[in-house]
């Protein structure tokens, strides 16, 4: 807490909100009345940083056929991952994953003592318990996805993830985060609580998962090279370099930021998307669990841009004030429209004008900016309230005085 | 078989060049280009033909519409002009083109009007062709403009002469007088390191390509039925961007970026255009002569959203940008580029 609000200093809306996320009484979630969900809610929150929250604030209808779905996937995810599993005893665990989850008492024990979700797996009859309990219609749901993801893995795992093309790249997306967005589309059609054309805009919701996984992929080139994982298509980086380990060498560090701008303008074709599908969603539950992936995206993708220290830098993070803030302000789709509008003029003032990609990238941030004007007419009063609280940060005014006072006064009482 | 006759006024232009061009490439036409200047080495084709006249001589160009059936009215002063010139060349060109058509019995005609017709000094966003005219008009060309486009509209009638009303926004390309060459001017004082405001209005640019082929769809859509006669349309690239992208686009073209931006507070830039204006008008109340540079019109101008909405161009004259915005700031800093090397050949 103390590091985060230090880091924040400069941006006081930032330390307001982590005071107030501080000082808000948690919501406690208590299972303890119910073994098996305790079991799965424990499970979530060992799988995951950053759905944890968010799916267990869902409304009660669709929390458990959510959390099922990520541990389900994740499942699945543990299996396709784990390299200490030979291909011949992978790909038929990976190719009927859809029909295990029906077993009732299944569990895994072939992971490698060093894969970071093995538990998940020992104990996957706790899984599989709940999801027989659920609906009919989330299993169906659940198991159509589970099969489609896990086919897409079979198939990767074989032939080996070639991504040359752009067309590639968004196929690769599609199958282990598209898949994803449209599960869950599905699932808010089907409770009742979204009109069914969320299910059926298929396309919205594989753009709300291609944005996240693109920004992420980008975010991670250096991490997954050191995995020898690579997943930006050779079409894309080829402009640029002759091998795409070539990037990080110091003498290619201009070709390198180029190709960067290239992969951010990629992923920024998906916001008009986003958008559109946020725009969709009308339950405050189901709007800000959506949201609240898409904000950090654009904010994360506004970090990287014309940053070189994603070839020199593991790991690289938007500070812990901004996640909090995001959080705090995703509730409604004119703010999330300022949201956007905020981080695109942030992407493009930031531009190079000698990167090949300069006319592109303010296109598209004029494009959301046009968007957002025309059909969130609200988010321009909810922008220049952001504003407010970002230049008041540069001007480091009185503000940032007083919150650092009430974080000392915070981190008083924490440590008491 | 006879052909179409189309006469273009203002065809010599820097808009009017690119229309006889398309107008070439994309139909069977033959082409009158009537047009104040004529450059001597202007030569006939089998299909352009040249008349020397002034838009604002009534007989003059009646003469030149006699046997046209399509007449595209594209002259225009440029902004520099006085005043009074705008009101005559625009006002009474216009009905002196409109009464020509009129007696010589051209069935369609299609008005180049400009997009600034809206323009009141305050922001335009996703603009499109329901909003009234402003009450009042921030400069003499807009309003005139706005005066001959609502003449044009006014003359549709279905049995005599189809009409519509074309309003691009901010034309760019090769032989562009103003937009272009404004900008390298700039970059020439070294004042291509100012930014006006935080950057966040944005502006409809439109390569004049597009503005062109515009023209050449309106002329073929203009016809009882399609929706088209009487009514005008805004044409754009359908890409705005953030104002201050657009030059630092065309000089990265030449490979030249400022190493360090310097912003001017919008509140600030307008006490300081107050200021020039004050100072333009007490030079002229001694009666010396002062050009209006730095206005708060201007200001506001560059730094307010000004951006409209295309989607009536898109469904009633299945218009879409065949050159996109990257393209034309390429196209358009390759010809500059060359007429730079040109001169400086000469001067060597």
């Amino acid at each position: 807490m103390a590091s985060a609000i230090l880091a924040s200093l400069f941006h006081p809306s930032e330390v307001l909100a982590l005071v107030q996320y501080k000082l808000a009484p948690k919501t406690k979630y208590d299972y303890t009345n119910d073994k098996a969900r305790e079991r799965l809610y424990h499970h979530l929150n060992m799988t995951s940083r950053s759905f944890a929250a968010v799916i267990q604030d869902l409304d009660e209808e669709l929390k458990d056929a959510i959390c099922l779905f990520y541990l389900i996937l994740r499942g699945l995810d543990t299996i396709e991952d784990d390299m200490t599993i030979d291909l011949e005893t992978k790909i038929p665990y990976l190719k009927t994953f859809h029909e295990i989850i029906y077993q009732k008492g299944w569990t895994f024990t072939k992971n490698g003592p060093n894969e970071k979700d093995r538990q998940l797996l020992v104990e996957f009859d706790v899984v599989i318990e709940g999801f027989l309990a659920l609906k009919p219609a989330y299993q169906t749901i659940i198991a159509d996805i589970t099969k489609r993801m896990g086919n897409g893995m079979a198939h990767y795992a074989t032939a080996g993830i070639h991504v040359d093309t752009t067309a590639d790249y968004d196929e690769y997306c599609h199958y282990v985060a598209g898949l994803v967005g449209l599960g869950l589309s599905e699932m808010f059609s089907a409770c009742g609580f979204e009109s069914p054309m969320v299910a059926k805009r298929k396309d919205l919701s594989n753009s709300m998962g291609l944005f996240l996984q693109k920004t992420n992929i980008t975010r991670d080139y250096l991490e997954d090279l050191r995995d020898n994982r690579r997943f930006w298509p050779k079409e894309i980086w080829g402009l640029y370099a002759e091998k795409l380990e070539d990037l990080v060498k110091p003498e290619n560090s201009d070709k390198a930021k180029q190709c960067l701008s290239h992969m951010v303008s990629n992923a920024m074709g998906h916001i008009k998307d986003v958008l559109e599908y946020l725009e969709m969603i009308k339950n405050p539950s189901c709007f800000k669990f959506c949201a609240i992936p898409q904000v950090m995206a654009i904010a994360t993708l506004n970090m990287l841009h014309t940053n070189y220290k994603i070839f020199t830098h593991e790991n690289i993070k938007i500070r812990k004030g901004e996640t909090v803030w995001l959080m705090k302000e995703s509730d409604n789709i004119d703010k999330v429209a300022a949201i956007f509008r905020l981080y695109a003029r942030e992407v493009n003032n930031k531009s190079d004008p000698l990167d090949p990609h300069f006319v592109d990238i303010g296109v598209a941030c004029g494009e959301i900016e046009q968007i957002c004007v025309g059909k969130y007419p609200g988010s321009t009063a909810e922008l220049a309230r952001l504003q407010a609280g970002v230049m008041a940060g540069t001007s480091g005014s009185v503000i940032t005085a007083a919150a650092v006072v009430a974080g000392a006064v915070v981190l008083k009482s924490t440590f008491a | 078989m006879s052909t179409t006759k189309c006469l273009v006024t203002g065809g010599n232009g820097f808009l009017g060049r690119w229309i006889v061009e398309d107008l070439i490439k994309r139909t069977d036409y033959h082409i009158t280009i009537l047009d104040i200047f004529i450059p001597t080495n202007a030569a006939p084709t089998d299909r352009i033909t040249y008349i020397a006249g002034d838009i604002t001589d009534a007989p003059a160009v009646r003469n030149a519409l006699k046997g046209h059936h399509i007449c595209m009215h594209v002259a225009s002063p440029p902004h520099h002009f006085p005043a009074e010139k705008f009101k005559k060349i625009n006002i009474e060109g216009t009905q002196n083109v409109i009464d020509g058509c009129l007696q010589e019995g051209v069935r369609r005609l299609i008005y180049t009007s400009s997009a600034s017709v809206l323009q009141d000094g305050g922001p335009l966003e996703n603009a499109d062709e329901t909003l009234p005219y402003p009450k009042t008009f921030i400069e003499t060309y807009s309003e005139t403009k706005a005066i001959a486009e609502t003449m044009i509209l006014k003359a549709n009638n279905n049995s005599t002469l189809l009409t519509c009303s074309l309003r691009p926004s901010g034309i760019f390309g090769p032989g562009d007088t103003q937009a272009t060459p404004g900008f390298m001017e700039v970059l020439k004082k070294g004042q291509h390191r100012l930014q006006i405001g935080d950057n966040s209005g944005l502006f409809d640019w439109t390569y004049v390509e597009n503005v062109a082929y515009s023209h050449v769809l309106a002329a073929e859509k203009l016809v009882a039925g399609s929706g088209v006669p009487g009514q005008a349309f805004f044409i754009t690239n359908g890409a705005p961007v953030p104002f201050w992208n657009h030059p630092r686009a065309l000089y990265a073209e030449k490979g030249v970026v400022a190493p360090r931006i310097i912003i001017i507070n919008f509140q600030i830039a307008l006490i300081i255009g107050f200021l020039s204006e004050m100072f333009s008008l007490l030079k002229k109340m001694m009666g010396k002569e002062a050009k209006e540079g730095f206005t708060r019109v201007r200001v506001r101008y560059i730094s307010y959203n000004r951006y409209f909405n295309i989607n009536k161009a898109r469904t009633l004259l299945g218009y879409e940008p065949v050159v996109v915005y990257k393209e034309g700031v390429k196209k358009t800093m390759a010809h500059f580029m060359a007429l730079e090397e040109l001169e400086a050949k000469k001067k060597a």
